[in-house]
């Protein structure tokens, strides 16, 4: 799937990109470990039994373990967890801070089933969004029936479209061209078919 | 009847009256198995439909209802019933108990388990089953939008199996804390135990509101209160189903994980690796996990710092289970690994857990979620942890236990087959999910212009590769069971108690009391103490009444359900509460006259509730969970208020006079309560009598009035339909009332033990627990409704 050029697919992207780095660094290491565990350990003929092997109706005490490497794995994953979470506060800013500009353009979106209705500041009302390259727009969602949810893929952007509340979205292209907006909550028979264009023009 | 001996009855009916623990596993077993093939059978159909764009293989109506149903049946009928056949089978043999704490009532957990999902599935015969998604989202769960009976009897069929959840936590919770055996303090108890304690305790706390959410919604669908058409309503339901929905991911994981560390060590002849690392773990992950909901509402517009919090609880989540992985395969470490099946698959399941697990912490950021929300990332991702890491440990399970519920070895070469096919068939199946990053979920179709063509397609083989390999199982199963070789009592070596019985255990499962007091087993025969009697009779301990409850609720519900579309309902609904009178008072009668019976037993480990009898404990877990079911509804009440600009100001529609009147009663009602249970610690029979049935007078008394008070709103127009300060305080104080009608059935039965003389002080005692949180709640009612 093609990154489109706007403040916000490249923010995603660039976060996408940094979980899955350690998502792969991590699941490397503990396959690596684990592969290499059950090889080794593989019961052979002639491989001696374990000494510890409990017997029958023992009491099972906890005689293995290290709570040393248990809180070294805690600190390292929670130092992870905390850096990652940081980089996705930095990313939520961006994402939904709406930069100050003279002349962002307001567009209410009415979610209804089965069609997204665009409401423009004059009046102007279209099934297909439209707006200029370049611009800041902001979206207004909301739905007048069921649940739904408004998400430009190709923008990484989504909102839920809920009655009686407006949820905010922000957006800018720069590249001229035509994106898909699509629902991505089941809003009933023609969920499937909740389908518009975003044109940059 | 209840007296006869097995043998004098049939076989069918001696499964449909056991209350025997073992019976209730195999029932769970194949039952749950039962929803397995239904809802794969809805997933390959949904497969099939998706395998090429723009395909009409099902039309739309079609698609919903599977998709719904497919994630209705196997979270909640196969996937979690399936852990309870475990946890029913072996939690009593591993701690060395003979049974479940109360037998009746864990029949009762089956049969209501087994009609509700008759109730979920019946849709598919009267006129469409569910089509809103497993999630029920609001407000599309409306009449106005999704008129059919499915969207109701599903919310029926919810309802039903939360009070069977609720009715075996408190069961599994009661049993493990009162019948070990002697010598097992909590920390000996295996850790499947473990595993099954902390789904038991998470159980206790999803399952209430997930009840509440269902009994507002029944009430909108049938009584035509507005909870869930109104302003607001699609976040409210969001909070309580998602309250409930990501306890409840851990709630399908923790009984299949919890086989993993069994088969680990036996199959490697190791202990396992840091069980207090895990145990420790399993606490924090369950208390984190009622903490995490919020990341499944990133995008519904809730505050930011809001989910920041739970984007940084949803990452911590991750280290328990991080640490409780890297013990598994610690536990290896030094062992002499056997790979037979059960060990390939719990292998299989850590793999798949590790990969699932790393792409839910993805999805905890709420950046990235921008983009995952709703798509087939999201399906990819639980697919490998309540596919990969749950269904392929609880596999380990039925060929780890299969030997010892049968008598007999499957084959192992069959067993191999079905790991690898189904592994290599689960990643085929369920990898090319995360590429399908921007497909939304739940559509019936695409277009060819999408690009997804391949992908699918690609899924849909694997489907079919993954689906049918499932069938190398049930065949192994059935034939091993009649025709594999003898297993022995324990062919694997293992140490746990259940391989210290026969294979199957007797009815009595062990050859006496299995005593760990020296730290060497041995089994303890107490003779003329009249338990060796009990043990012989406890496989006579059928009970018919489990059943018959079970049936009366479900023709409730489906009189309820269908009341608003046939008139035929009002007569199943009232066939369904007098049925349903005639067992509670069978069932009530039973114990009066001692025809059931459960022995106290002896020399057990109960540390730290010594002091409590079973049912004392029971009940005090019972109220915790009413406590969790009021407040779902009464912060349902306070946010609606909260959000409202308009709502009647006090002493406008509701008349402070009669509530304050009615405040007095039921609090008188506790004071000759209290006054009862004075005389029976004192063995004052008549006191004893002239207090319960003043308490039900006064329980009574406050029913009446408050009949009145209903009929005086509704003749002044103020109805179940009109509006949210109406729905609010007829469902809020109707379950209140409908806690007292229980409450005098329970007194009822006091005064008739009492006039038959055989009360005990600690049942009235277990009764004041319950009566006096009735009472409590209306202390928070009253203000809540009629002064503020």
């Amino acid at each position: 799937m093609l990154v489109v050029l706007s403040p916000s697919a490249l923010q995603w992207q660039s976060l996408f990109n940094l979980y899955l780095t350690f998502a792969v660094i991590i699941m490397g290491i503990v396959f690596s470990w684990f592969i290499y565990v059950v090889i080794k350990y593989r019961y052979r003929p002639g491989t001696p039994e374990p000494s510890d092997t409990p017997s029958l109706g023992s009491l099972s005490k906890d005689h293995r373990g290290n709570i040393k490497i248990a809180l070294i794995i805690t600190i390292l994953l929670a130092i992870l967890f905390l850096g990652l979470t940081a980089e996705t506060i930095n990313a939520v800013n961006l994402l939904e801070n709406i930069p100050d500009a003279p002349n962002e353009l307001h567009i209410k979106v009415i979610g209804r089933q089965w069609q997204w209705l665009f409401v423009y500041p004059n009046g102007t009302q279209t099934t297909r969004l439209i707006v200029p390259a370049g611009t800041i727009v902001v979206l207004e969602v909301t739905s007048i029936d069921v649940f739904h949810s408004f998400g430009i893929p190709d923008l990484r952007i989504k909102a839920d479209a809920i009655p009686g509340k407006i949820n905010y979205l922000w957006l800018k292209v720069d590249q001229k061209g035509t994106y898909t907006i699509r629902c991505f909550e089941l809003c009933g028979r023609g969920h499937a078919a909740m389908i518009t264009e975003l044109i940059v023009v | 009847m209840e007296n006869q001996t097995p043998n004098k009855k049939s076989r069918i009916l001696k499964w449909l009256l056991t209350t025997n623990h073992k019976d209730i596993g195999i029932l769970y077993f194949v039952t749950s198995l039962t929803f397995f093939i239904i809802a794969g059978i809805l997933a390959l159909l949904m497969r099939t439909q998706l395998a090429i764009p723009s395909n009409n293989f099902l039309n739309a109506e079609e698609y919903n209802q599977a998709v719904t149903m497919h994630g209705l049946i196997m979270l909640l009928w196969f996937l979690s019933p399936l852990g309870v056949a475990f946890a029913n089978y072996f939690v009593p043999l591993q701690i060395g108990a003979r049974d479940l704490a109360f037998p009746r009532l864990n029949a009762l957990s089956y049969w209501l388990y087994l009609f509700s999902g008759i109730i979920a599935a019946s849709g598919f015969i009267l006129g469409g089953a569910a089509d809103v998604g497993w999630t029920y989202y609001a407000p599309l769960t409306a009449v106005k939008y999704s008129p059919g009976p499915g969207v109701t009897l599903g919310a029926a069929a919810i309802a039903m199996i939360s009070a069977s959840v609720t009715i075996g936590t408190i069961n599994f919770l009661v049993t493990i804390a009162k019948l070990r055996a002697p010598g097992m303090k909590l920390i000996h108890m295996p850790l499947y135990v473990w595993f099954i304690l902390f789904t038991m305790i998470l159980m206790l706390i999803a399952f209430p509101p997930l009840l509440g959410a269902a009994i507002l919604l029944l009430s909108d669908r049938v009584l035509g209160t507005s909870f869930f058409n109104s302003v607001g309503a699609a976040i409210i339901w969001d909070n309580l189903f998602w309250f409930f929905g990501h306890p409840e991911v851990y709630i399908l994981l923790l009984p299949g994980f919890g086989i993993i560390p069994e088969v680990l060590s036996v199959f490697s002849r190791r202990p396992v690796y840091g069980k207090k690392i895990i145990i420790a773990s399993l606490a924090v992950a369950t208390l984190l996990s009622i903490t995490v909901w919020g990341h499944h509402m990133y995008v519904t517009g809730v505050s930011r710092e809001w989910r920041e919090y739970m984007n940084i609880t949803t990452e911590i989540i991750s280290i328990p289970f991080g640490l409780i992985v890297i013990s598994f395969i610690a536990t290896l470490v030094g062992g002499a690994i056997r790979l037979k099946t059960p060990l390939l698959f719990a292998l299989g399941s850590i793999f798949l857990f590790v990969i699932g697990g790393s792409t839910g912490v993805f999805q905890s950021s709420v950046a990235l979620d921008y983009q995952f929300r709703g798509t087939y990332w999201v399906v990819g991702h639980f697919h490998y942890v309540l596919v990969g890491a749950t269904i392929f440990g609880l596999f380990a399970g039925i060929y780890y236990w299969f030997p010892k519920i049968t008598g007999r070895m499957y084959n192992e070469k069959l067993g191999k087959l079905h790991f690898l096919i189904s592994f290599i068939g689960f990643n085929i199946l369920y990898f090319p999910m995360f590429l399908l990053i921007d497909m939304p979920r739940r559509i019936w179709t695409y277009q060819p212009n999408t690009g997804w063509g391949e992908l699918n397609m690609i899924a849909t083989i694997g489907a079919f590769i993954f689906g049918p390999a499932q069938l190398l199982l049930f065949y192994n199963l059935y034939k091993s069971m009649k025709h594999g070789d003898l297993a022995g009592a324990n062919p694997w070596g293992g140490w746990t108690l259940e391989w210290a019985t026969s294979s199957p255990p007797p009815p009595e499962d062990f050859p006496g009391i299995p005593d760990l007091r020296t730290g060497v087993l041995h089994f303890v025969q107490l003779d003329g103490s009249g338990l060796s009697e009990v043990g012989a009779n406890h496989s006579n301990h059928l009970s018919k009444w489990p059943i018959i409850i079970s049936l009366s609720l479900a023709l409730f519900l489906f009189g309820v359900s269908l009341w608003p579309l046939n008139v035929a309902g009002s007569i199943i609904f009232f066939a369904g509460v007098i049925i349903g009178l005639y067992a509670l008072i069978g069932w009530s009668r039973d114990d009066i006259k001692e025809h059931f019976k459960i022995p106290e037993e002896p020399m057990r480990e109960q540390w730290p509730f010594e002091k409590a009898d079973k049912i004392k404990l029971g009940v005090w877990i019972l109220v915790f969970s009413e406590m969790l079911l009021f407040a779902t509804l009464i912060g349902t009440y306070a946010y609606y208020r909260y959000i409202s600009p308009t709502w009647p100001a006090p002493g406008t529609i509701h008349d402070i006079r009669i509530g304050t009147v009615n405040t007095l009663i039921l609090l008188t009602s506790s004071f000759t309560l209290i006054m009862a249970l004075v005389f029976a610690r004192v063995n004052n029979l008549r006191g004893l009598k002239i207090g319960l049935i003043l308490t039900f007078g006064l329980g009574l008394l406050f029913l009446i009035i408050k009949g009145f008070e209903w009929s005086e709103l509704m003749l002044h127009n103020f109805t179940f339909s009109s509006g949210l300060p109406a729905s609010t305080y007829y469902i809020t104080t109707g379950t209140h009332a409908a806690h007292v009608i229980a409450g005098l059935g329970g007194l009822l039965y006091l005064i008739a033990k009492t006039f038959n003389g055989n009360v005990k002080v600690n049942t009235v005692e277990s009764f004041g627990i319950y009566w006096h949180f009735v009472d409590i709640v209306w202390i928070f009612l009253f203000p809540l409704f009629y002064l503020l």
